[in-house]
């Protein structure tokens, strides 16, 4: 038995040490979450969905307020909605030590929608299967994050690194960089189809829902306590913009209230929406990121 | 619990720590250990479906005691009926329930009636065609007297819920697998590490083979409008490996996993695709399943020594009830029908019994007449999964009638080459083929590995071969999927 055992281990060792090996190379090249829960806890977040994840850059968001703390702790629609997953990886990720922090906060009404059959029932927080339940986002390599949630071959960790472009590249600061082609004829299909995409989720086929603003309130509650807590309405696409108008009419009114009721910064920056570019209707492209940041970080401090 | 998940790699070693200190004690320790641990592996998915399987277990435990104490055949016999109802009972309702109505709903619609009884929202128990057939096995074991049934409920409920074989077979005969709790296990190092060697083998099939395979042959299956002759022919291809290397991954997993524990479990595969017709196909593929049928329905039927139409008879039975065993659509019972058809000239002809030994025995290749027979039992096989694997037959026939509507043109092998390098990717096509050559070296043991000492008898170059087909495993893992076999 002891020698059954021992040369059982004695196998798996250095099947461990290549494992290990393997998950130490994974970063930003992965995929676009990863490297998101292998920082350390942070003390300034951006939070939001896929358009804080690619509209701000925080490493240009530190030099413009002057910080170097900022971090980019936003995913995408299907895995950050506001609701107790995220809620829960954001209490994780924040370093609750500190309290002079910022926390920027993109909201849409998308990020608190539910699909209407699944409100009030147990289906209705669908994220809570997903990359953010994972019990760790300060570990490197994050083993739970990769034996679980990653969704290639590990092989694919390696031939990664080793490719000079890839579409999705999330840096050190947590910006996600989309590099797809911007010709015309494909930024127009992108657009198209991501418009048809959303269409399928204005109300009735989903709403806000009362759960989803209840953790946002409690998300913002939370952050407070470690530092500002600046609102911000990004900027996207004319024909998605015109899509959460119709269908969301009072959502603005409503944010609006909410901040001046608890006394936070509010910024909309949608007005200013036709000055950039957009990959597909809905999420700023590189360029337009670093733009939006700047001007993003000029309204923070004239506010 | 999974067998190729996280949680079974840290299940596997407690309990197998658990199992042999528990050894020291005395064999109720150790069965009590088989018990308790099954459970908990079992529970992992469910544990409400837990109590059906205590119910099934305890119930014929306490059968097969009545069965022995009636002092008449007849109310032996009556006792076996009830044993039989209430299993095939609990299987009906949990399997067939909705199958059934719907297809009365059809049948009165037909006739210009309409009825609308009520279907049920029933959630089909992970394994219960798995543990249902096992346990009917004792209760028709003890009332053929082939058997004495167990005063002892310990070693009963761990017969019936040893993890390793629980949720997808292989299905073990109460003869072969209940006295083995009776006697004390004693470790044995060469067993333990041929347990090794064959879960090593079974996860290979499933996580890099049947897995990635899995990807594409959905793709085709699903979107099978989309896809050319060349490319759908491809998808029913992927699909053949892909069940191969899953049920008998599964399997290979399952016996080496016993094999830790000092268990022999009876073989379940042994290289079906090398058969050289279809009658050497059956007594390979899904073994214990199939002599299932053959000693409690093919056998009291009369078997092979009754007339021409009542072997005729007995064959379709059989491989309707094996294709209805598997679910509850007509895929299943049509996919049975085609194979009893296969299966029909070799009978008529009294052919079934040709090739009882391993193809190519003595040498390393198959005569022409062993090639082309193992081609043509391989196609013949591939056309039949298409039903087992479609949707409904609709689904099937328009698979199939796409596959030979497109297949004549000229861009078929372009078509296949595009899917093949253009989605795939080359690493897939390579594992693919060398696990073949794998296979077909170590076709002479029980599985691909087996032998692998007497082949390569250097223990570095073994141990090599052991850590390539880990990192491969590690490395090249297709998505998770779930086995395919958990749904019968």
């Amino acid at each position: 038995m002891k020698k059954f055992v021992l040369r059982t281990l004695v196998f798996l060792l250095p099947l461990a040490v290549i494992g290990w090996f393997v998950f130490s190379l994974a970063d930003g090249t992965t995929d676009a979450l990863y490297a998101r829960f292998t920082t350390p806890k942070q003390s300034s977040l951006i939070i939001g969905t896929s358009r804080a994840a690619q509209g701000i850059v925080a490493s240009e968001l530190n030099r413009s307020l002057n910080r170097d703390d900022i971090y980019n702790y936003a995913f995408t629609l299907g895995h950050s909605p506001f609701g107790p997953t995220y809620f829960e990886s954001i209490k994780k990720k924040v370093d609750s030590t500190s309290s002079n922090g910022i926390f920027i906060v993109s909201v849409d009404p998308w990020s608190l929608c539910s699909k209407a059959e699944t409100i009030n029932k147990e289906s209705e927080f669908s994220e809570q299967e997903r990359a953010l339940n994972t019990p760790f986002v300060d570990l490197n390599p994050n083993l739970f994050y990769l034996l679980e949630h990653y969704d290639n071959q590990y092989a694919q960790i390696i031939f990664d690194k080793t490719k000079t472009k890839l579409p999705l590249y999330l840096h050190n600061d947590g910006w996600l960089e989309v590099s797809i082609t911007m010709d015309s004829a494909a930024v127009q299909s992108r657009t198209k189809e991501k418009i048809v995409d959303y269409k399928k989720q204005c109300p009735p086929n989903s709403v806000i829902s009362e759960n989803r603003w209840g953790y946002f309130k409690k998300t913002i509650e939370y952050l407070d306590k470690y530092g500002d807590v600046v609102i911000v309405r990004m900027p996207t696409g004319k024909e998605m913009l015109e899509l959460e108008q119709v269908y969301f009419s009072n959502f603005t009114t409503r944010i609006q209230s909410f901040c001046s009721e608890n006394k936070l910064k509010y910024l909309d920056m949608t007005d200013g929406s036709s000055k950039y570019q957009y990959t597909d209707g809905n999420h700023l492209y590189a360029p337009s990121s670093m733009q939006f940041t700047k001007e993003l970080a000029d309204r923070i401090l004239m506010n | 619990m999974l067998f190729n998940s996280i949680d079974f790699a840290i299940f596997l070693p407690i309990v197998f720590a658990l199992f042999w200190l528990a050894g020291k004690k005395g064999l109720v320790y150790q069965n009590l250990v088989i018990v308790i641990s099954s459970f908990i592996f079992y529970g992992w998915w469910d544990w409400k479906f837990l109590s059906l399987l205590l119910l099934s277990s305890g119930m014929d435990f306490t059968l097969g005691l009545f069965i022995n104490q009636q002092k008449t055949d007849q109310r032996r016999k009556y006792m076996l009926y009830l044993s039989l109802l209430l299993n095939l009972g609990m299987l009906v309702f949990f399997k067939y329930y909705n199958f059934f109505i719907e297809n009365f709903i059809e049948a009165f619609k037909f006739f210009g009636h309409s009825i609308q009884p009520n279907t049920l929202n029933i959630i089909l128990p992970v394994g219960i065609s798995f543990y249902t057939f096992q346990t009917l096995s004792y209760t028709i074991d003890v009332y053929r007297k082939e058997l004495e049934p167990t005063k002892d409920p310990i070693a009963f409920f761990a017969f019936v819920g040893f993890f390793p074989q629980l949720v997808a077979g292989p299905i073990e005969r109460a003869t072969n697998l209940l006295p083995q709790f009776y006697t004390q296990r004693v470790f044995n190092y060469d067993h333990a590490k041929d347990g090794l060697r064959q879960m090593l083998w079974g996860l290979f099939k499933k996580i890099v083979i049947a897995d990635n395979c899995a990807e594409y042959a959905n793709m085709i299956f699903n979107n099978y409008e989309d896809h050319t002759g060349g490319v759908l022919a491809l998808g029913a291809l992927l699909f053949t490996i892909q069940i191969y290397c899953d049920f008998s991954g599964y399997s290979d997993i399952a016996i080496g996993t016993a094999k830790l524990f000092g268990f022999h479990l009876m073989r379940n595969f042994a290289f079906p695709y090398f058969s050289r017709d279809i009658a050497e196909f059956w007594r390979r593929w899904h073994i214990s399943l199939s002599t299932w049928f053959r000693d409690y329905i093919y056998i009291p039927l009369g078997g092979s020594k009754v007339s021409t139409f009542k072997k005729v008879r007995n064959t379709f039975i059989i491989f309707i009830v094996s294709g209805f065993w598997h679910g509850a659509n007509w895929t299943f019972i049509f996919w049975g029908l085609l194979n009893a058809v296969y299966f029909l000239p070799l009978l008529l002809l009294q052919k079934n019994r040709t090739n009882l030994g391993i193809i190519a025995e003595h040498s390393i290749f198959p005569t022409p007449r062993e090639f082309v027979g193992m081609a043509v039992t391989f196609c013949l096989t591939v056309f039949a999964w298409i039903f087992f694997r479609a949707e409904n037959l609709n689904h099937a026939w328009g698979f199939i009638s796409g596959i030979f509507s497109s297949f004549s043109q000229k861009h078929v092998l372009s078509d296949i080459y595009v899917f093949v390098f253009g989605k795939m990717g080359i690493v897939l096509t390579v594992l693919v083929t060398l696990f073949f050559v794998a296979e077909w070296f170590g076709r002479r043991g029980q599985f691909a590995l087996e032998n692998i000492k007497n082949s390569v008898s250097n223990v570095m170059v073994r141990w090599m071969i052991y850590y390539t087909i880990a990192i491969t495993i590690f490395l090249f893992a297709g998505r998770e999927q779930q086995f395919i076999y958990f749904q019968f």
